[in-house]
């Protein structure tokens, strides 16, 4: 089933691809992004469906639940325009934003350097340190030191941030990067991985939804990002557009109860 | 219940008890031990079904690989598909495809391709290629190309592992003409976690084996290498039964197992005992505390109540034995002597009163004697064997239980003396005290006081005097008979009512208000009341009031004594009307006349009226005294006073002096005529026929009259010469009247003087006696002489008879005057006889009262012997009316002069009251018709047949007849021609003294001429 599920994606975002590259580069350079979403009133966000509390699609009812779905819609409410979701996900997000596949990529994004070279990045909403998940019966992996031992075998998922920081951090440990929705749990379920990386969110998710994980925390800070939304470089206007949205989000409310409502509070960025 | 008892009972229960929760506590660890297996069945089974699932997807999938053409790709192309393959299996760690020489070929985890890899002794073991999954034995590391089979592993590299390792499933697969072998790297570590998730709830632990036996994986730490015991597998008997449980009571441990139902895979969990038991520990460890506590508790309250109930059995026997020495000392407080006496006929019990009592009776004491045989019981057989048989048989019978109870009141003689005593006994069941309890009271002052009561409600009873009781408030209590007798009001009219039901109205309230003032201060009131009877009549009655006080002093009730006076009023009414009255007759007595006279006069003298005054004297009434008695005499004057009273006004009194002498007072009267009137009326009324018990009575009065105010001015005066004009009318012939006149007090005083002078008469010899010729007709001879009494006063002369026998008669001197006289008679006839004329009679007269003297015969026998005069030459002349009384005494007399020979003449003979046929039964000899007759015989044809009849009848009966008063020879031949015996009279000759009477004698002795001198003398 969940082989199916990707290949039915993968046709679909191949659909979409094809239509609107051609688009986005015409209009790309001289008309903001504001004008054409008031013009088209049709507002796209670009979102990670796999990211569970951020912009989750749940595969039993296919509908969209996540802070970012929730500030997205707050968005379109506020400028008065529909919002269109575009699946998204950490490894392509450059390309899509760049490509201008979307108007903004609200998915929690990590505020990386790496990406900040190609992105531009509204002021962080949430921000997390990393969190590793293991199986209840993992007798190897005790706590965040056992994690960096010969031997072991960690998982990320490719082009989160996560890659680069672990890829960096670790010494012993075998890193195993991965691109395939849900991989890092099914190497790690299946003991092909002791663990793998991830963030506050996405912890919460395995601890909610699986009876196998188990989270190790990381013994005092081990990295923590702050995460923003990201739109193309250059465009100002959509840009302070964006920064006002999550100025008023912020002073009004309307962050921290969308937060609340996912869980995710305790990481909220109200500056 | 005695202590060993209650606690050996205690122990019992609390064995019981113990045994009873042990057994529980046993039994709840024999169900623990069978329910954590059939849990333990139901988790193997679960894994089971668990394990079976996920390598049957696993089988599928490499299949399904198979079926496909995918093994001929390029190793790539191969690669991808079988981590795609995998992808979604997390019991899955790798997915391999090896040649037949056992090269992998391609691998889901490129680490492994290259590799030649070799499997010893893979189960189930195939000959060629049948279609099944074979399980090898398990391999140390991640995968393939880091790993090795543990069967060639040393225990360094067993160490190292770290508990990772997979188990290599084999799957033999012929495509493209190819052999090819598929194996899949079971991943342990994802089974191990489900079961110990599972099994946390349920401690054990849980392996699965292969087949053979081999250990694969295990949840524990110990089993992770299947370290397999001989024993743990032999009683798994897989070959018999592929699941069970059973309980390893050698090792501790339950033991749940079962195949799996397509693969050579066992799973079998492990339970320690200990584990199973925890909960069971805890459960009976609270059981047991709180059993112990339920038995703790109960045994306490148990001994508690133990321990109570005996102190409470204690308190209750020290309560029995107080209660025994109070009831011991409340009988003998008792007055009365109280025996308790037990079936075996001993005493149980004596008080002290009966202790005293038989010392003081100088007796031994009963201490546990024998009722009946004791020294005591002789004591009182001796003193009343009667009464002592009879309370022995009693007491026997109480004893039987025959009687209930027994009871008697009996007198004994003790030394104090006669004393009463009551007897109480009853039998008493009680338990432990079984017997008779006799009690015996001194009863003696109750029955004394019983007969005092007896005898005050005697008197009450029979009291002739009403009694009427009533409480404080004046409310009757009770009454006697005499009272309703009085009264009429019975008891059931007055109990309840107040006795001012008997008032009569007859007093006023301050009689009453005194009444109750004296009962409140004194507490008595006794006087005369007025009451009425319940028929309306009103009555005196005599009534004393006691106010009765209880202790206090205060009134408690009322005692009402009372007499009916009625009748005592009466009789003092009589008496007053006695005083007043003449007894007989009921008229006003002299007391009264005078009293009324003095009122009249008084009243007369200030009206100047007149009235009158009557005296009223019966004739001849002493005589029917004399010869009828004083019972007729006293009939004849009622009838007399009656009569009177017929003829007098109602305002006028008729009074009765004494005698037969009656005065009447006639008031108002305007004539003096009017008084002459009334005395005409009374002696015409009064002339009538008197007929009182068979005596026809002729009585007549002599009646004279006084006036006020011309005959006196005052009563003694105006009686005086009532009396004397009465005397007139009696001098005068009787059954007259006179009015006084003042020439009657003359003869009056003349009768005085001669009542005086006939009492000297005697004694002076101033009487001689003259002697009147009886001449027989026959011959015509003096055949006897009449004796005739005459006076010579001295002033008067010669008086006759007639005027001084009735002053002689009403004064008395009559019978000495006639003793005289017959003494006088017989001297002479005794001288007559001596002188030759022996056949000369001396006719004497006799008076009534010396008939009535008692000792009238022996002066005439002294008479006859002083003087020798024959008696049977004696006559006596009486009159009639003597004869005809039944006096005994008169009667005696008779007899003894018939006795002496003295002949009885009746004198006077036709003016009494007698029939001649009466005359027969008398003892007489002859008759002397009265002159009043004989004077008109030869005119009077009345008078001739009545001397005739006189004659003949007298003659019919054997009769002398003589006539008196013949003076004449008409009268003479009368009589003669009709056989009259004898005659006297002037004819012949009158009374002549001795002496010449003795010359007459001499000259008609023998000489039958007649007289021719008459002496006019009588």
């Amino acid at each position: 089933m969940a082989s199916r599920f990707v290949s039915f994606f993968a046709v679909l975002t191949m659909g979409l691809l094809s239509l609107w590259t051609a688009g986005a580069a015409t209009a790309a350079d001289a008309v903001s992004h504001l004008d054409r979403i008031r013009a088209n009133k049709i507002l796209r966000v670009c979102i990670w469906p796999d990211y569970y509390g951020i912009s989750y699609r749940n595969p039993k009812t296919g509908q969209l639940v996540g802070i970012d779905v929730d500030l997205a819609r707050a968005l379109g409410r506020d400028m008065g325009v529909t919002v269109q979701f575009v699946d998204s996900s950490f490894a392509k997000l450059i390309d899509d934003v760049t490509a201008d596949r979307c108007d903004v990529a609200m998915f929690a994004i990590g505020i990386t350097a790496a990406r900040a070279e190609k992105l531009r990045f509204t002021r962080p909403h949430l921000k997390s340190d990393i969190y590793a998940i293991t199986t209840r019966g993992n007798s190897r992996i005790k706590d965040w030191n056992d994690i960096d031992k010969k031997g072991t075998v960690v998982a990320v998922a490719k082009g989160t941030l996560h890659e680069p920081v672990m890829r960096d951090k670790l010494k012993n440990a075998t890193l195993a990067v991965l691109d395939t929705p849900f991989a890092r749990e099914q190497e790690v379920e299946s003991g092909r991985a002791d663990v793998f990386m991830t963030d506050y969110p996405y912890s919460r998710r395995m601890l909610e939804t699986t009876d196998w994980a188990r989270l190790v925390e990381p013994i005092g800070t081990y990295h923590v990002t702050s995460y923003g939304w990201a739109l193309q470089p250059g465009d100002d206007r959509w840009y302070a557009r964006l920064e006002s949205f999550m100025s008023e989000i912020k002073r009004d409310g309307r962050l921290m109860t969308a937060a609340k409502r996912h869980k995710l509070d305790p990481i909220a960025v109200i500056d | 219940m005695g202590a060993r008892g209650f606690f050996a009972l205690l122990a019992l229960f609390v064995l019981s008890s113990a045994t009873a929760t042990g057994y529980f506590i046993h039994r709840l660890r024999v169900e623990t031990l069978s329910y954590h297996l059939r849990i333990a069945e139901m988790q193997v089974r679960t894994f089971e079904d668990h394990l079976t699932q996920s390598v049957l997807v696993t089988d599928q999938m490499m299949v399904n690989l198979a079926d496909t053409e995918n093994l001929e790709r390029p190793a790539p192309d191969l690669r991808a598909i079988l981590r795609r393959s995998i992808a979604n299996l997390p019991q899955v760690r790798s997915l391999s495809v090896l040649r037949e020489d056992g090269q992998v070929l391609a691998s889901s985890s490129a680490g492994n391709e290259g590799q030649r890899l070799g499997f010893t002794d893979p189960q189930p073991a195939l000959d060629g290629d049948e279609g099944l999954l074979q399980v090898a034995g398990r391999w140390l590391g991640r995968d393939f190309s880091s790993g090795q089979a543990v069967s060639q592993a040393s225990a360094e590299a067993v160490q190292e592992a770290r508990d990772l390792g997979f188990i290599p499933l084999l799957r033999k697969i012929k495509s493209g003409g190819h052999r090819y072998t598929l194996v899949a790297a079971l991943n342990p570590d994802y089974f191990v976690q489900k079961y110990r998730e599972r099994l946390l709830q349920s401690p054990g632990d849980l392996h699965v084996l292969r087949y053979d036996g081999l250990p694969l994986f295990g949840t524990s730490a110990a089993m992770q290498w299947g370290a397999l015991r001989a024993e743990d597998w032999d009683p798994l008997a897989l070959s018999e039964r592929e699941m069970g449980s059973f309980d390893d009571a050698e090792h501790n441990e339950l033991t749940a197992y079962r195949t799996s139902r397509l693969y050579p895979l066992v799973l079998v969990l492990r339970l320690k005992r200990g584990d199973a038991l925890t909960e069971w520990r805890k459960d009976a460890l609270r059981f047991s505390a709180m059993a112990a506590l339920i038995i703790l508790s109960i045994s306490a309250f148990a001994i508690l109540f133990f321990f109570h109930q005996r102190r409470l059995g204690e308190q209750r026997a020290a309560a029995v034995l107080a209660e025994k020495e109070r009831l011991g000392a409340v009988l003998d407080a008792l007055p009365a002597m109280v025996f308790m006496i037990g079936p075996d006929s001993r005493y149980r019990f004596i008080n002290r009163a009966a202790r005293e009592f038989f010392s003081g009776e100088g007796l031994p004491q009963l201490n546990n004697g024998e009722y009946g045989t004791d020294a005591a019981s002789r004591y009182l057989r001796q003193c009343n064997p009667t009464l002592f048989d009879r309370h022995a048989d009693e007491m026997r019978q109480l004893m039987a239980g025959k009687v209930d109870q027994v009871f008697s009141e009996h007198t004994m003689q003790l030394r104090e003396g006669l004393r009463w005593h009551q007897l109480m006994a009853r039998r008493i069941e009680a338990e432990g005290a079984e017997g008779v309890v006799a009690m015996v009271s001194d009863i003696t002052g109750r029955k004394d006081a019983e007969t005092q009561l007896h005898l005050a409600a005697s008197v009450f009873k029979a009291s002739a005097e009403g009694i009427l009781v009533t409480d404080e408030a004046v409310n009757v209590l009770s009454v006697n008979a005499a009272f309703t007798q009085i009264t009429g009001y019975t008891s059931e009219d007055m109990i309840g009512q107040n006795p001012k039901k008997l008032a009569s109205g007859q007093h006023h309230a301050a009689f009453y208000k005194d009444m109750w003032l004296a009962l409140k201060e004194k507490g008595l009131w006794q006087g005369e009341i007025v009451n009425r009877r319940k028929n309306g009549r009103i009555y005196p009655e005599w009534l004393t009031i006691s106010a009765v006080r209880d202790d206090l002093g205060k009134v408690c009730n009322y005692v009402g004594v009372f007499s009916d006076i009625t009748e005592r009023k009466a009789s003092e009414e009589r008496i007053r009307h006695l005083s007043e009255h003449d007894f007989l007759t009921g008229l006003p007595n002299r007391i009264l006349f005078q009293d009324r006279v003095s009122h009249v006069i008084a009243h007369s003298e200030r009206n100047g009226a007149r009235f009158a005054l009557l005296f009223i004297d019966l004739d001849r009434f002493k005589t029917v005294n004399d010869t009828l008695g004083h019972h007729i005499g006293d009939l004849l004057l009622k009838e007399v006073a009656n009569r009177i009273g017929t003829c007098v006004r109602s305002t006028d009194t008729v009074s009765r002096q004494g005698g037969d002498e009656f005065l009447v007072l006639l008031e108002n009267i305007e004539q003096p005529e009017d008084a002459g009137r009334v005395a005409e009326k009374l002696l015409e009324r009064l002339a009538d026929t008197c007929v009182l018990e068979g005596h026809e009575l002729h009585i007549t009065p002599s009646i004279g009259i006084a006036l006020y105010p011309e005959d006196g001015r005052d009563m003694t005066t105006l009686i005086k010469h009532a009396d004397v004009a009465m005397y007139h009318s009696k001098e005068h012939g009787r059954n007259t009247f006179h009015y006084f006149t003042s020439a009657m007090n003359a003869t009056a005083n003349e009768r005085l003087l001669m009542e005086h002078g006939l009492r000297r008469a005697l004694e002076n010899g101033e009487l001689e006696m003259h002697y009147q010729p009886l001449v027989a007709l026959v011959g015509q001879k003096v055949v006897g002489a009449e004796a005739l009494m005459r006076w010579r006063h001295p002033d008067l002369g010669m008086v006759p008879p007639l005027k001084f026998i009735p002053v002689a008669e009403e004064c008395g001197l009559i019978v000495s005057l006639g003793e005289w006289a017959l003494r006088e008679a017989c001297k002479q006839g005794a001288a007559w006889h001596a002188a030759g004329w022996t056949d000369l009679t001396m006719a004497v007269n006799v008076s009534a009262p010396q008939f009535a003297q008692e000792d009238f015969l022996d002066a005439v026998r002294a008479i006859l012997a002083d003087t020798g005069y024959p008696p049977e030459r004696l006559e006596f002349e009486v009159t009639e009316s003597l004869l005809i009384v039944s006096s005994e005494v008169l009667r005696a007399n008779i007899e003894g002069l018939r006795g002496l020979g003295i002949r009885l003449a009746i004198d006077d003979f036709g003016t009494g009251y007698s029939s001649l046929a009466y005359l027969r039964k008398l003892p007489i000899d002859k008759l002397k018709i009265d002159r009043s007759f004989v004077r008109d015989v030869t005119l009077d044809a009345d008078d001739a047949t009545i001397t005739t009849t006189i004659v003949q009848m007298a003659h019919s009966i054997g009769l002398q007849v003589l006539a008196e008063g013949v003076e004449t020879q008409g009268q003479l031949n009368f009589l003669q021609s009709h056989g009259c015996n004898e005659v006297q009279g002037f004819y012949f000759s009158p009374a002549l003294p001795a002496v010449t009477f003795t010359a007459y004698l001499e000259r008609n002795n023998g000489i039958a001429a007649q007289s021719a001198e008459a002496t006019e003398s009588t």
